[in-house]
């Protein structure tokens, strides 16, 4: 008899245990990544829970205790500050990028180089100083001696790359600084004008496992694991990204 | 020594055998370019400090430099280019000269300094399998540096920073005239052009590859 009543009891209990043993699936996965890997990411994998923005916000908020588990930054300079601090396992490359210049396809402005520019009186979007895009545009316009585009061009400052790229798709302006993997998406509608080798930044993609209580440690270490794979490399190539080597 | 080369230190100058017949083909011009430099070596030279677009002369010179570097390296590494020892122990002093100068470009742009590592010199095919075709290439290589530095003198904000172009100047006018000698070219009679950096840039391109990033 009690061993007739103690049936359902056990099974329920091996229930429950089983939930607590089973790993966390990846949609309770929050990985919080830079806009620019929108589209490859969830291409990679549509499970996770994504939050796509620019890596300094993002950064920011994993700081204030968002519920990251996996940290993806357009630029070393903020995974290697979240690592720093404590908030992440050591960052690694997994991909790299580089700058274009786009026009919207029927080019209003005229815009034939980078250094078309020069003239003055165009709309330009780039982003702001604080995010990975508006950080390289500054350092790549420094280097092709052009800092003062910024001054005698009417110059709006968008949080993120998507931003820019819809700016200049929609004609509000008449020509932003994007990654080419940004550009390839609305190919349809802007035009890439390539920049000159020598002043390209090292656009550099870091990605790492946030350090905090409660983490889905397993469900982070084997997005971290998918993302360095060879068909996540094929993936990236495709899209247009770089590749380091592997290590 | 060969071909009347005029070599001086970082801070002292040392004109070496240079006998009359070198004198005159290497040309007052560009004997004079070189005296320049020892000539203030020994002063307390001002350091640079680029401000504003000054960055870029000094970003550009970096890259390019590595890649007049990387053509000297392959033409001295050639064995059938046809080189004499003298003249190759000569390519030898200019790879020496141009780390040296690399070194001088990377310190004054200090964080500013790209990655070189990320870019790769990719001569033309066959650049440097003849003597000819290896004066060629290092000539227009030392011509586009040549012309960017007349250029930086003229714009850069800084003193420090044009003193320093400068000196690269009248460095690399020198290898050039080495270059034009040894293919058998006459000294120019004119003046040299400066170039902007929107046609440097494009030119400097065709000579670089990033291998990690997308293209």
């Amino acid at each position: 008899m009690i061993h007739r009543l103690a049936r359902p009891a056990f099974a329920t209990l091996a229930f429950v245990i089983g939930l607590s043993a089973a790993p966390a699936s990846a949609a309770d996965l929050n990985v919080y990544a830079a806009a620019s890997l929108r589209d490859v990411f969830t291409r990679i994998d549509p499970a996770p829970k994504y939050n796509f923005a620019g890596s300094n916000q993002l950064q920011l908020q994993i700081e204030r205790g968002a519920p990251a588990d996996v940290f993806a930054s357009a630029s070393s300079q903020e995974a290697q500050a979240l690592f720093k601090q404590g908030g992440c396992t050591r960052p690694v490359t997994f991909a790299t990028n580089k700058l274009v210049l786009i026009v919207p396809k029927d080019n209003p402005g005229s815009v034939r180089s980078v250094f078309s520019l020069r003239s003055g009186g165009r709309k330009l979007a780039i982003g702001t100083a604080g995010v990975p895009i508006g950080g390289y545009t500054r350092v790549l316009l420094k280097r092709l001696g052009l800092s003062r585009i910024l001054q005698t061009n009417t110059v709006s400052e968008e949080a993120n790359v998507s931003s820019i790229v819809s700016k200049v798709a929609l004609g509000s302006a008449d020509a932003g600084f994007a990654y080419v993997t940004d550009a390839r998406t609305v190919s349809d509608r802007v035009k890439a004008i390539r920049l000159p080798r020598y002043a390209q930044p090292p656009v550099r993609y870091q990605i790492c496992q946030v350090i905090r209580n409660g983490i889905n440690a397993s469900g982070a270490r084997a997005f971290i694991a998918k993302i360095r794979s060879n068909s996540a490399r094929r993936a990236l190539r495709a899209a247009g990204f770089g590749l380091p080597p592997k290590g | 020594m060969c071909g009347g080369w005029i070599e001086y230190g970082e801070e002292h100058a040392q004109v070496i055998e240079i006998d009359r017949g070198d004198f005159l083909r290497l040309g007052v011009g560009g004997l004079l370019a070189g005296a320049v430099v020892p000539a203030t070596a020994g002063a307390q030279l001002a350091k640079p400090a680029p401000q504003d677009d000054d960055i870029a002369f000094l970003s550009f010179a970096t890259v390019a430099e590595r890649a007049s570097r990387d053509f000297y390296r392959a033409a001295a590494k050639a064995k059938a280019t046809g080189f004499t020892p003298g003249e190759r122990s000569h390519l030898r002093r200019v790879i020496a000269a141009k780390s040296t100068h690399i070194v001088r470009l990377d310190g004054a742009l200090g964080a500013d300094a790209p990655l070189t590592e990320d870019f790769v010199t990719v001569l033309p095919e066959g650049a440097v399998k003849t003597k000819a075709r290896s004066l060629a290439l290092g000539g227009q290589l030392e011509a586009l540096l040549v012309s960017v530095y007349l250029n930086g003198v003229s714009y850069a904000v800084d003193a420090g920073t044009r003193l320093l172009l400068g000196r690269l100047l009248a460095y690399d006018a020198q290898a050039l005239t080495w270059l034009r000698l040894r293919g058998g070219k006459a000294s120019p009679a004119g003046l040299a052009s400066s170039i902007d950096l929107e046609a440097a840039a494009g030119k400097l391109d065709g000579f670089l590859s990033t291998p990690a990033f997308p293209d």
